[in-house]
């Protein structure tokens, strides 16, 4: 099976949030926690950008590699998934995420929104600009 | 500009209630994985762990709706078991959106989850509320309606409806108001485009947006005037961004603010609030310098160019610069790009209409496309994006104070007309009116107060007023009061009133800023997820939604709740004279199809419901490119059949993508400019010259159809005889049988005629378009130099002020910052439905200002300081400081989406228990200020002046 991966075209992101809702909507995640997240870089000045970031599904997580407890773990489609029963929160992944994108989330960030490829550009849907 | 929270602390228990708390509490039961039924393309899909995401194993029943939360139009699938929403898709497959949703799309199932709806009706009763049975209430409220009629006439109740209603709704509750015997009704289009519809449709014929969203992938430029589709239409951005990569079309953002739009722009130009006429001159300026306009499109397609070339020579660079800020190189710049990079569009939104010059900046916009030659061609157009889902509808339909449905007017023969459709004697409608002669003239054929100023409608003196009495009694159906300016005011009229009646799924501001103790009703109303109707999308495509869920708690469809109340007040019979009825509900398709009987004017005679379900099955046969099915069964129609879709609905007329198109037969779709405003002036010929609609028996200019016209083109015999009948003595708006709009169709003509479009519109007070400057200027020097207009005597019922609010207006000094206002992409108007889902509201906390680092630190205020801001009338909001260069020195931006608290005091305790937002904050526009267009009287949002202080 392929190896599933986000894919974010900043050209076209224009920070609506529509992945940040549509994430909450489809997995009930409540009031605090959002598993993905919209950043703005330079926001309101000429090079304004904006990309959605949530876990990548790293081929070679490190944050698989450091968890004492091994509470990750793969799936066929490459997922990589969190299991809250044996996590101690003990925070090292935190440290060995390469996007840091668990500083960003704070908590479980395990991300279970499956992307598929689609006609044109490939990128995370549903954006309203792609 | 965002300022969300940094914590993730939520910010209240229990907020947020999940679909799995959702279905426990509702009492079904869980467990197990579910077949899902997946649409054609799965976007979200669980992961193979049953323990975490229970979810219900009863079978899936899958709607097809349109998403409610702005005018783009997006195909949502809907997944509902037992009962419940359990789960959305974006529909892949629709030609609108193709799959693709902003926040305030990928949230809608909250809709049928949130308790925070009003759940039962309810009553201000010393101060608390008391739950009370339907039908109490509508006999209670009707009694008192009933009482004032009889103490104070018709016009003393104002029936304010919404662009949230469906098509249906929004044309039965026009009826309903005018069966009252009032035309004081109206709905939030007054606000948001009304200077469009007037000033567009002065200048050619219909106040619409031209194009399609689709059609813009042709664009080879577009300029973005007041207009910030990335946070106001996400998804239309899709298609606008389409263009860039393939067209390598060139996008212009015009704008006091460095907005989301602006950033994916080639080009942004910082505008001062106000100065639009100018910026549309001084770019007119360089073309007509240039010889860039394209003259034979001018010489056979529009009148009065040349006035306005003689006002456009007072507007070269350095005047431009010293009243736009824009420099004499951008734009020279700007006027190149859009006539190197033809067609191109125009884009406009509340950034231009919500003006005191709101007319002129439309028609402006409209004669810079005109002089261009980009009307009526692919890639081109004036695509005026509307605001609520169905605010075109709503407006089509008639929920305003100055129409009947239609664009009818008010005159005897409009009324004529409609009481024919209704199946009702005219004598009796006249009979319903208050038939005394006021300034305006009698009530019946003299606009009604508009929604902008009801609170003038209130608080003004009754001889002042152009009827027989201010207004005693408000319904507030499906408005949010909190996008209307002067709220202070506001709040003295809601006291003044002997009577509020709110009719929403939620509370809304109103129900809680009145500062009363009694006399207020909170009747709850379905959302467009729980009955069936059709819309209309901004692009003018009719789309038809399912009903997703049945209505929550005791709520109830509106055009229900309609028919209980004209039944209460003894005309129930003749509001539903032509339905047939389920109980107390009107059957929605025979609404539509008695809209089909009636609209001919605007083309919605072709659109039955048959048609437009059908349509609705067959999404994935529309083109995302054109919007034309490719073969299905709809093979050959546009989406949604674009209005004009002229004729009746066995005339299988596509629809009309592009407006003015003439390089298209009249019966694909094509057709010239309406022949609206005479056939001469001055001994000028207003009718096209050597241009028509292609394929056509007449190759130029005609006046539009009548019985007569026919006649005299040796035509008439075409028409069956049953036609003839109906035909004699009308015409293509007026004739029922739609003989005279086929055979003139049958021709290759445009029934409305084909004619040019105006530059100059003699019946306005500006004839061509002038920059005056704000009431409320930080531009005192240019204020003795471009003012504003004098006081009106009376504009629709009222007394409208001008050079006295502008000569009066206070010290700069005071007041240095240019106040203005928009959106937020996680919220719609003014917010309630939106603050009270839960996964928009943790979006967007904290209602906040932006103001420039430079001004910040003049004021000595840092990012997320709280601070005081102070309209010139004296409103004032406390709301947090966002400092950013977004915004330029002295000025200021504040959305206008939040509500629930005042002037510092939070009202949330008012609200009746469990239906607080989750998210309130100060409404922008308690600190706004007086200012009206002279034409429509929509409200000045967009630039007033303020002082900005640390709290």
């Amino acid at each position: 099976m392929a190896q599933m991966k986000f894919m974010c075209d900043a050209e076209r992101c224009i920070e609506c949030n529509g992945c940040v809702t549509a994430c909450k909507n489809a997995n009930d995640v409540e009031w605090g926690i959002q598993r993905r997240r919209v950043v703005t870089l330079n926001d309101g000045e000429a090079d304004e950008m904006s990309i959605s970031v949530a876990c990548m599904h790293c081929d070679d997580a490190p944050c698989m590699a450091v968890c004492p407890t091994d509470c990750f773990y793969k799936t066929d489609d490459g997922i990589v998934l969190h299991d809250k029963d044996l996590c101690i929160g003990c925070g090292y992944c935190l440290y060995a995420c390469p996007p840091k994108t668990w500083r960003i989330f704070s908590v479980s960030a395990w991300c279970i929104v499956v992307t598929k490829t689609v006609p044109g550009p490939t990128t995370l849907r549903p954006v309203p600009t792609t | 500009m965002r300022l969300t929270r940094k914590t993730d602390t939520p910010k209240a228990p229990g907020l947020g209630i999940s679909r799995r708390q959702f279905i426990q509490r509702s009492g079904v039961a869980t467990g197990g994985v579910a077949a899902l039924g997946f649409m054609g393309a799965p976007m979200m899909r669980r992961a193979e762990s049953a323990d975490k995401t229970p979810v219900l194993d009863s079978p899936v029943e899958t709607k097809r709706t349109i998403c409610s939360h702005c005018s783009v139009g997006c195909g949502v699938y809907a997944e509902v078991q037992e009962g419940i929403w359990t789960k959305q898709e974006p529909a892949f497959d629709h030609p609108i959106n193709r799959g693709a949703h902003c926040a305030k799309g990928a949230s809608l199932r909250q809709h049928g989850h949130s308790s925070r709806r009003l759940k039962y009706p309810m009553k201000l009763v010393g101060g608390e509320w008391e739950r009370m049975s339907w039908e109490d209430a509508v006999n209670e409220i009707g009694d008192k309606l009933l009482e004032l009629r009889e103490e104070h006439g018709p016009d003393s109740v104002y029936w304010l409806g919404s662009a949230k209603f469906n098509n249906e709704q929004a044309y039965l509750m026009r009826k309903l108001a005018s069966m009252w015997g009032t035309n004081n009704t109206d709905h939030q289009a007054r606000i948001c485009h009304s200077t469009t519809v007037a000033g567009v449709a002065n200048t050619w014929g219909y106040g619409a947006m031209t194009n399609s969203l689709n059609d813009t992938h042709n664009s080879k430029a577009i300029l973005f005037i007041g207009s910030n589709p990335s946070e106001a239409h996400p998804v239309a951005m899709q298609h606008f961004l389409i263009a860039k990569e393939r067209n390598n079309c060139q996008i212009i953002v015009a704008d006091p603010r460095f907005t989301r739009t602006a950033a994916k722009a080639n080009k942004f130009v910082r505008l001062r609030p106000g100065s639009d006429v100018a910026y549309v001159w001084g770019l007119l300026w360089h073309i007509f310098e240039n010889g860039w306009e394209d003259s034979e499109y001018i010489s056979q397609r529009v009148y009065g160019m040349d006035d306005v070339r003689a006002e456009v020579a007072n507007f070269p660079p350095d005047v431009v610069e010293d009243i736009t800020g824009v420099s004499e190189q951008d734009m020279f710049d700007v006027a190149k790009t859009l006539a190197d990079n033809r067609p191109g569009c125009v884009v406009w939104c509340m950034g231009g209409t919500q003006h005191t010059t709101g007319n002129n900046n439309t028609r402006a916009y409209c004669i810079l496309e005109l002089a261009l030659g980009n009307i009526g061609v692919a890639g081109g157009g004036a695509n005026i994006l509307r605001g609520h889902d169905n605010v075109q509808g709503a407006t089509d339909l008639g929920l305003g104070s100055d129409s009947l449905p239609g664009y009818y007017g008010l005159a005897e023969g409009a009324w004529q007309h409609w009481a024919n459709v209704w199946n009702v004697d005219y004598e009796w409608l006249q009979g319903r009116f208050d038939d005394s002669e006021y300034a305006d003239g009698k009530p019946m054929h003299s606009a009604g107060i508009t929604v902008s100023r009801w609170v003038d409608g209130v608080l003004e003196e009754d001889e002042n007023i152009s009827q027989r009495t201010a207004l005693k009694a408000m319904f507030y159906w499906g408005h949010a009061v909190n996008s209307q300016t002067r709220g202070v005011e506001m709040q003295q009229a809601m006291k003044k009133l002997e009577m509020m009646v709110i009719v929403d799924p939620y509370p809304t501001v109103a129900a809680v800023m009145h500062d009363r103790t009694d006399g207020v009703y909170l009747l709850p109303a379905a959302t467009q997820f729980e009955t069936t109707g059709s819309v209309t999308s901004t692009n003018r495509s009719i789309q038809w939604r399912d009903k997703v869920i049945d209505p929550l708690f005791e709520s109830k469809p509106d055009h229900e709740i309609m028919y209980l109340f004209a039944r209460k007040l003894g005309f129930g019979d003749q509001l539903v004279a032509n339905y047939e009825m389920n109980g107390d509900e009107p059957l929605i398709e025979d609404i539509l199809r008695e809209i089909n009987q009636g609209m001919w004017t605007v083309g919605y005679t072709g659109q039955s419901p048959e048609r437009l379900k059908e349509h609705q099955q067959n999404w994935h046969t529309f083109s995302f490119e054109h919007l034309r099915a490719e073969g299905g069964p709809a093979d050959g129609d546009y989406y949604g059949l674009p209005w004009p879709c002229w004729g009746t609905a066995e005339f299988k007329h596509p629809g009309s993508p592009n407006l003015y198109d003439t390089s298209v037969p009249v019966m694909e779709g094509g057709m010239g400019f309406r022949a609206r405003f005479g056939i001469e002036r001055d001994g000028v010929n207003l009718l096209a010259e050597g241009s028509a609609p292609v394929d056509g028996d007449i190759d130029d200019g005609y006046p539009e159809f009548t019985d007569q016209l026919l006649k005299d083109l040796g035509w008439w015999d075409d028409l069956t005889s049953d036609e003839k009948q109906a035909a004699e003595g009308k015409n293509w708006k007026t004739d029922l049988s739609g003989g005279i709009q086929r055979v003139a169709i049958e021709h290759g003509c445009a029934p409305y005629g084909n004619a040019k479009a105006r530059a100059v519109v003699w019946t306005f007070p500006d004839e061509v378009p002038k920059h005056r400057e704000p009431l409320y200027s930080t531009r005192r020097d240019l204020v003795d130099k471009y003012p504003t207009w004098d006081d009106f005597d009376s504009i629709m019922r009222l007394p409208t002020m001008y050079k006295s609010v502008q000569d009066g207006a206070p010290s700069v000094d005071d007041y240095p910052i240019i106040l203005t206002s928009g959106r937020l992409v996680e919220y719609e108007g003014g917010g309630e439905e939106t603050r009270s889902m839960s996964w928009l509201a943790e979006l967007q906390q904290e209602m906040f200002v932006e103001i420039n680092p430079a001004d910040a630190n003049d004021i000595g205020i840092s990012d997320g300081d709280d601070v005081w801001v102070e309209g010139a009338e004296g409103g004032r909001v406390k709301v947090k400081a966002m400092v950013t260069p977004r915004v330029d020195r002295k000025v200021a931006f504040m959305p206008f989406h939040f509500g629930g608290m005042f002037q510092g005091e939070s009202l949330e305790g008012i609200y009746p228990e469990g239906t607080a937002p989750y998210v309130i904050g100060e409404a922008a526009n308690t600190a706004t200020t007086y200012g009206y267009d002279p034409v429509t009287l929509m409200q000045e949002t967009k630039c007033t002046i303020c002082r900005i202080e640390p709290a």
